[in-house]
């Protein structure tokens, strides 16, 4: 769909620009980090088929399989509990195809109602020294290590706005998903809260 | 030691000796000189020092008026209790009125003003309010400006707000950020004196997230203000290793500058972080001040006590001071508030003041002892400073306006001695600050051992340590606050010891009150930022009120900035007096947060002006601009309501123009803010079944209907279109209000009241981007945008017909040929993020047949011409049948809302249902919102027939057309009813028509 896709917009559109924003500092406090996956699915288990789903996910994809609020991913692709029996399937850029109408794999098809979220959600890796420091001003959640550790993932507030939010690392590295409609919201709260510890703004591919 | 006996010369030359400063000692640095002004006259202080400090410092008494009488005040407190010392302070857009000075820090450049004077502080005017003082007592304002009750707003409030005041607000935006934020911790610490710095560390050793809350800039509490000795060191030091520690732990947050204003329910608490009020101004990006909401498993409050004033006449004048206060500016600021002191108090702790006091070279002239009974600790500090002792005596009269001059004093045999000094220590005992243990509707209990109220029942999971709780001296705030530290963290699930106990100094803390001199006059203040004096308190139960609650509300006592810490218990207790009840059966009144005032700017945080509440934005809203569209918010929607187009001179001409154009050519209108629902699974059909008052289960797969679905109460909650992809998998759509409750409803519906229908139901109201194209030339357009135009011919493609297809090369799409403007329209949705280039293809292909994008304003009108119903008729209180639907109703099915909708009162011939209306006179508007009375009947209640719902001017017809909820509906059609509007002065005449004005057989849905 290489003809196509440049007619393709961010989310954010411009509310995020690439870049250095807030305080100059040598090192930016939080590092934004704007994703591009290929293709995103909310899948919602078929009834009775979510031990089955696990066990076809973890053959086909590589994938733990999380039961909890949790998150876990192999290479670029990840997967985020957002309810009971249901999920967020990401398929990250490295495994860009050019097929627009991806499908996933049978041996998961077979066991979930899969619904095409590719364009609904912006999804944005966070880090940096000082992200802790600026999600405390929003999230109301707690997220000290000893309460979230890498591989939690929880659905919660921020500055009003439903997200989805999980660990990725301890470094720390968050993801956090926002509907489309309200990334710019999102990035005014992130722009203003972040800016004293210095926000550098990266295009993911570039990760 | 003072300026005309410099024993030693000043170490640092270049720091300039102000009149009142001592040569050492002092948490002030007196490297740095900082300039400030007060008033317009130039002073300098020290990095250290507050504002109240450094006016001490340079000899400045009289820092404000009396709220009511304009009386001089001057500084009473060194803390954030102070009533007194309120000033504007900063400039500009930063001019922050009701600023304390004792809580000021300084900073160079600072500017501040004194407030409620005119034309000056020294010479105010409107002291003549005080010779008045018998006329205007408590009640004086609700008494006299009662007639006439119009004159109120518009002249009584406006008077007495101007003479009677506080500071004055900048009155233009402030330029500064604030933040709110979130912390979690297993240990909340509030208060940083020895008890609360104990309690951290012990907590913090065991290894628990502890967050420690200290609303001063230093840690330390009244170590830092008394000049003790903690750990055979000076407390200062102790401090200063105990904060090392604690700040070495990864896990501790220290909070200084932060008041935690309030305890609410589950161990959440709010508090606020002065972040940068110590600065002229915030560093670039960083928030001037932090709401933090802080919830913890356990909590210590270790909020120290206020000391009480003494009441009796001139007890106000400026140079009447606290006397833990009046030390406190000795040692934590090397400040001397006086040069030849007079020490008043009820209790053995005024002692310290005494000596610390005499040990600077302060010449303490006299110390009066109200109790009757000789203290051996006062003793020996008056023999220490070699002042006199009058033990069971009073100070009666204060010499002075606009600073003490003097006073004039009453033995226990009742002579009376004047002595002239420039400085009264006052002290009347100290109230444990229990201010939080009551938020959650607790009551404090009177111990008559300690002659205060202490903490009685408390909030879940709070212990309360040191002079909060009555533990008064230091020696037992220590132990206590240890204790409660390894207590929190135990109950955390830590293992904790206590920590050593440092050796402190010996202490009396034996103490009894007196809670005003009596057989004197002039004026007593019990309150002194509200002006409240003894007289006001007989006055307010010779008038019967008597409750303290009432006594508040008509006396003021306890209100404003300071909500009467220094000023509740003696007020309550003069109470007790003259109702001739105890103290604890007079009772205290409610304590309500916030604990400190919190500027508003500080709860709203980030979330102002655009950043009020989230906004949406649609996938063309950058098109939309770009195009100069007029944007209306929908919900958190932001719209496009229409595009003006050069020359139009208003909406209404834009508007038309657009109608005109989808009537007669093509329009296309962003309509992705609809609700969008993914439906999947075997039992999708019966769940719709289910959901719907019509039948869906027998919709084709490739076509749409419109579908209308009800409430469980039988009315009317949500309509929309269904369309069938695959046996097992449709799309729905809702309107864009409901969008979020009609998915909740279905999850309802499936998990509680249809278990046995297995589907799945999801949102895509994000993941597409969704636009109408409407009008006669609407398939021409799309012919061109379709990449396979034969299939969507008249024949291929029928009237409800949906489809899966590709746009602009390959682009996956969906198509529907659905109708809301009535004309030959479609509606097609492609993934959100290819948006905006589908619409930019429209408009490209569509601009050979007059294409034009058109808003909200226009889909209304179209919707209205046609009769269709929207939010304004689908209210919540209306059925089906009231809408004209009433056809739609299955009969051979279970549905949501079936039974309830038979209900006899829902099926009355008389209720209001759906009609239409045209004026009589065609040059008529008719307004929303107005009510409908029979032709020639008067416009009242008992006359209404019910009300227009929708109006449009209809540029098809020429003349405004609406819709109405008329009693009897339908069977008034032809009649006419009289449209009145008092709200904007309409009274018009209108025809009862039919819904559908244009196209009444609907033929142009189908060429």
């Amino acid at each position: 769909m290489s003809e196509t896709s440049t007619l393709w917009r961010p989310p954010l559109g411009d509310a995020l620009k690439i870049g250095r924003h807030g305080r100059r500092v040598d090192r930016a406090g939080v590092t934004v980090d704007i994703v591009r996956p290929a293709r995103a699915w909310s899948l919602v288990a078929r009834r009775g088929a979510a031990d089955a789903l696990a066990i076809a996910a973890e053959q086909e994809l590589g994938l733990p399989w999380p039961k909890a609020p949790r998150y876990a991913a192999r290479g670029s692709t990840f997967v985020v509990w957002t309810g009971p029996d249901r999920w967020l399937l990401v398929e990250g850029p490295a495994g860009m195809s050019d097929s627009v109408r991806a499908t996933l794999p049978a041996g998961v098809t077979s066991h979930v109602y899969a619904t095409d979220q590719t364009d609904a959600l912006q999804i944005l890796h966070l880090s940096g020294p000082r992200l802790r420091d600026a999600l405390a001003k929003g999230v109301t959640i707690d997220l000290h290590p000893r309460s979230f550790a890498p591989g939690n993932a929880a659905i919660t507030q921020v500055s009003h706005l439903t997200v989805n939010l999980w660990q990725i690392s301890d470094d720390p590295i968050f993801g956090v998903a926002v509907a489309r409609s309200l990334a710019g919201s999102f990035a005014s709260w992130l722009t203003a809260s972040a800016a004293e510890f210095g926000l550098e703004v990266r295009d993911g591919a570039d990760i | 030691m003072n300026d005309s006996s410099p024993a030693t010369p000043p170490q640092r030359s270049s720091a300039p000796v102000t009149a009142m400063r001592l040569m050492d000692g002092g948490l002030i640095d007196r490297s740095r000189t900082l300039g400030f002004t007060f008033d317009g006259t130039r002073y300098t202080g020290h990095p250290g020092d507050t504002l109240a400090s450094a006016l001490l410092a340079n000899g400045v008494r009289l820092v404000g008026r009396s709220f009511k009488y304009h009386r001089p005040r001057g500084i009473l407190t060194a803390g954030p209790e102070e009533p007194n010392a309120l000033v504007e302070l900063r400039t500009g857009a930063r001019r922050e009125p009701n600023t304390r000075a004792t809580t000021i820090e300084l900073y160079d450049g600072l500017v501040a003003a004194s407030q409620n004077r005119w034309p000056s502080l020294q010479y105010d005017l409107l002291s003549i309010n005080g010779l008045a003082g018998p006329l205007i007592g408590a009640g004086f304002y609700y008494k006299t400006f009662m007639w006439p009750a119009a004159w109120w707003e518009k002249v009584y409030e406006p008077l007495i707000r101007r003479a009677a005041g506080l500071g004055r607000a900048s009155g233009v935006a402030d330029p500064d950020h604030y933040d709110k934020g979130h912390l979690h911790c297993d240990v909340l610490v509030i208060g940083a004196g020895p008890s609360g710095l104990m309690a951290a560390l012990a907590a913090g050793r065991a290894g628990a997230r502890v967050v420690l809350c200290e609303e001063d800039s230093r840690l330390g509490g009244r170590a830092l203000l008394d000049g003790r000795r903690i750990d055979q060191r000076p407390a200062a030091d102790w401090v200063a290793a105990i904060e090392a520690e604690l700040a070495a732990m990864p896990d501790v947050r220290i909070l200084k500058r932060t008041s935690v204003v309030a305890a609410y329910d589950h161990g959440t608490f709010a508090a606020v972080e002065r972040n940068n009020d110590h600065l002229a101004e915030p560093p670039a990006f960083a928030p001037r001040q932090t709401l933090w909401r802080i919830v913890a498993q356990r909590s210590v409050l270790a909020a120290g006590a206020l000391e009480r004033p003494l009441v009796f006449p001139g007890n106000d004048r400026p140079g009447v001071m606290l006397a833990g206060a009046a030390r406190a500016y000795v040692n934590r600021f090397a400040v001397m508030p006086g040069r030849r002191a007079v020490v008043f108090a009820t209790n053995d702790d005024a002692a310290l003041t005494v000596t610390t006091l005499a040990e600077v070279g302060i010449d303490v002239a006299a110390v009066v002892d109200a109790r009757s009974e000789m203290s051996p600790a006062m003793e020996a500090a008056a023999r220490m400073a070699s002042a006199l002792l009058i033990t069971g005596g009073a100070v009666t009269r204060v010499r002075g306006s606009l600073g003490v001059e003097g006073v004039e004093i009453r033995s226990a045999d009742g002579r009376k001695t004047r002595i002239a000094c420039d400085l009264l220590c006052m002290s009347g005992g100290w109230t444990p600050n229990l201010h939080l243990t009551c938020h959650q509707n607790n009551r404090p209990v009177w111990d008559a051992r300690l002659a205060a109220f202490v903490p009685g029942n408390l909030p879940s999971g709070m212990a309360v340590a040191g002079a909060a709780n009555g533990e008064m001296s230091t020696r037992s705030a220590i132990m206590r606050g240890a204790e409660l530290g390894v207590a929190a963290a135990v109950a955390c699930g830590f293992r904790a010891a206590s920590p050593d106990l440092p050796p402190t100094d010996e202490e009396s803390t034996s103490s009894s009150p007196l809670w005003r001199v009596t057989g004197v006059t002039g004026k007593a203040f019990v309150d002194f930022q509200n002006d409240v004096t003894v007289t006001d308190i007989g006055l307010a139960h010779r008038e019967g009120f008597r409750s303290v609650e009432h006594m508040k509300r008509y006396t003021t006592l306890g209100m404003a900035t300071d909500q009467g810490k220094t000023s509740s218990i003696n007020g309550l207790a003069l109470m007790a007096e003259l109702t001739e009840r105890s103290i604890p059966d007079t009772g205290i009144t409610t304590f309500r947060p916030p604990y400190q005032p919190v500027a508003l700017g500080t709860l709203a945080g980030h979330h102002r002006g655009k950043d009020f509440r989230p906004t949406r934005l649609t996938p063309t809203h950058a098109w939309a601009a770009e195009r100069g569209a007029v944007f209306v918010e929908t919900g958190a929607w932001l719209r496009a309501q229409w595009y003006p187009e050069s020359g139009e001179r208003d909406w209404l001409e834009s508007v038309n123009r657009e109608v005109r154009t989808v009537r007669n050519a093509v329009g296309v209108c962003d309509v992705s803010t609809l609700g969008k629902i993914d439906v999947q699974g075997p039992g999708a059909a019966g769940l719709l079944d289910f959901l719907y008052a019509n039948t869906m289960s027998t919709l084709p797969v490739g076509r749409a209907r419109y579908g209308l679905m009800l409430r469980e109460d039988g009315f009317v909650m949500d309509d929309g279109t269904v369309s069938r992809f695959a046996p097992d998998h449709f799309v729905i759509t809702t309107t864009t209000a409901n969008a979020a409750k009609v998915l909740q409803h279905m999850e309802h519906a499936l998990q509680w009241l249809r278990p046995d229908l297995e589907a799945a139901v999801v949102s895509i109201s994000e993941q597409w981007a969704q636009f109408s194209i409407a009008g006669p030339r609407s398939r021409d357009v799309l012919q061109r945008v379709v990449d396979s135009p034969e299939a969507i011919s008249n024949a291929a493609f029928p009237f409800m017909a949906i489809a899966e297809t590709t746009v602009l090369g390959g682009l996956p799409a969906r198509l529907f040929r659905i109708s809301y403007s009535g004309e030959l329209a479609y509606e097609i949705a492609v993934a959100a993020g290819y948006g905006e280039a589908l619409i930019r293809a429209i408009m490209e292909q569509g601009r050979d047949f007059g294409i034009a994008p058109y808003g909200t304003e226009t889909l209304g009108v179209l919707r209205i011409e046609k009769g269709h119903v929207a939010g304004n008729e689908l209210s919540g209180q209306t059925t089906a049948r009231d809408l004209g639907l009433g056809r739609m109703l299955a009969k051979k099915k279970d549905y949501i809302g079936r039974v309830l909708q038979e209900r006899p009162a829902l099926l009355a011939g008389d209720r209001p249902a759906l009609v239409g209306l045209r004026p009589v006179d065609t040059g008529a508007r008719l307004r929303a919102g107005a009510h409908l009375v029979a032709s020639g009947q008067e416009p009242v209640a008992a006359n209404d027939l019910g009300y227009v719902t929708s109006v449009a001017f209809s540029p098809t017809l020429g003349h405004w057309i609406g819709l109405a909820l008329l009693s009897g509906g339908p069977a008034r059609h032809g009649e006419r009813v009289r449209v009145w509007d008092p709200v904007r002065s309409g009274d018009v005449l209108a025809e009862v028509c039919d819904t559908v004005f244009v196209d009444p057989k609907g033929e142009r849905l189908h060429v």
